[in-house]
């Protein structure tokens, strides 16, 4: 791996750690979704200060150069994570159409249950005052 | 002092009666809350039927939302302090009174330790309390014997804090954090019982999961994070 390559990955993983800590100390991010992203920027960094592991890796798979086994690497762990998420976002999609479809229907049955005891109301009412 | 239990509750049909019912018998004086957190089975229906206090949650949230739930009802009622209770019947309600002596003298979490006074036993379902207690004592320097105990009294100060926060889940990463922050926590002498009905939630993967998350969080995350409102 070149020099140049290697800065650019210690750069790019120390950048993402820093926002995703920075997003995290405003409360704008849950840390169940900050794990995945910090991991996944310290392993690129390892990967970058210590090249000898990828070419070690790189030989015991039978792969031709070291970058090719780092972007095999991160195209498959982004893919992973991006079918996960596809699957998250399902879910919460589901969710959030079972609570409006549920906020509506009891807002609706509410108002059905005013309107019966208003009309109760109005019948027990005596003739001269309707 | 008024004192919530809150009782997160998430497909406990089986348990649900038998843990309020003793509640209500023999512990009238503290008033409880059961949030049934989306559950699948008639969890729901059985409160219903038993005309037990329940917030229905129409989806399922997870535990830290749900019991965030009964955080924020407790905030909006005003109570005193607050208690993180299970639906299986593993806690005890009468350590609850111990606890509420410590929230008056002054502290913000007491925790149901199970080891105060009796040892940690040394077995694998323990190496992740073990695991956790040293990250905790590394980064706080506070010793906290049963980080994992699920049963947590909250400060008013700390009820509003955990209603109203983002990253406040009930799980030993939060403790870890405030103990840095300043807060005071202590442990009161709790045991506890093996459940009785249904499946433990914790099974290899997701422990190992749970494990990893903590870890990360105490060690390295919660160094970076700013306190609500300061």
């Amino acid at each position: 791996m070149g020099m140049i390559l290697r800065l650019l990955l210690i750069l790019a993983s120390l950048s993402t750690t820093l926002y995703i800590l920075k997003r995290i100390r405003h409360a704008k991010l849950q840390i169940e979704y900050a794990i995945f992203w910090l991991l996944f920027a310290g392993i690129l960094l390892v990967i970058s200060i210590f090249p000898n592991l990828m070419i070690m890796l790189t030989r015991a798979v039978g792969m031709q150069s070291p970058i090719n086994c780092v972007f095999l690497i991160v195209i498959f762990t982004l893919m992973i994570k991006l079918f996960m998420q596809t699957i998250e976002h399902s879910q919460l999609e589901d969710k959030l159409k079972q609570l409006t479809q549920r906020l509506a229907i009891e807002e609706k049955l509410r108002l059905e249950q005013q309107d019966e005891m208003k009309k109760l109301a109005d019948a027990m009412k005596y003739p001269e005052e309707k | 002092m008024k004192c919530l239990v809150i009782i997160p509750a998430y497909n406990e049909e089986k348990n649900i009666v038998r843990v309020v019912d003793e509640l209500t018998e023999h512990y009238s004086q503290y008033d409880y809350v059961i949030i049934n957190d989306g559950s699948g089975d008639d969890t729901a229906k059985v409160c219903r039927e038993h005309k037990y206090e329940m917030i229905d949650l129409p989806v399922n949230l997870g535990l830290a939302g749900a019991f965030q739930t009964g955080l924020k009802y407790a905030y909006i009622k005003k109570y005193d302090c607050a208690v993180q209770f299970d639906a299986d019947g593993q806690h005890r309600p009468e350590y609850i009174h111990g606890m509420m002596e410590k929230i008056q003298e002054g502290y913000d979490i007491v925790i149901g330790s199970r080891f105060v006074e009796e040892k940690k036993p040394k077995n694998l379902r323990m190496l992740g309390s073990f695991l956790i207690s040293t990250a905790m004592r590394m980064t706080t320097g506070c010793k906290i014997k049963d980080p994992t105990s699920g049963m947590r009294m909250f400060s008013k100060k700390m009820i509003r804090e955990f209603a109203l926060g983002l990253n406040y889940g009930p799980e030993p990463d939060t403790i870890s954090f405030l103990l840095k922050q300043g807060a005071t926590i202590t442990e009161v002498q709790a045991n506890m019982e093996e459940r009785i009905e249904g499946e433990s939630y914790l099974n290899l993967g997701r422990s190992v999961n749970y494990m990893l998350r903590m870890l990360v969080s105490i060690l390295f995350i919660q160094n970076f994070r700013k306190r609500r409102g300061k």
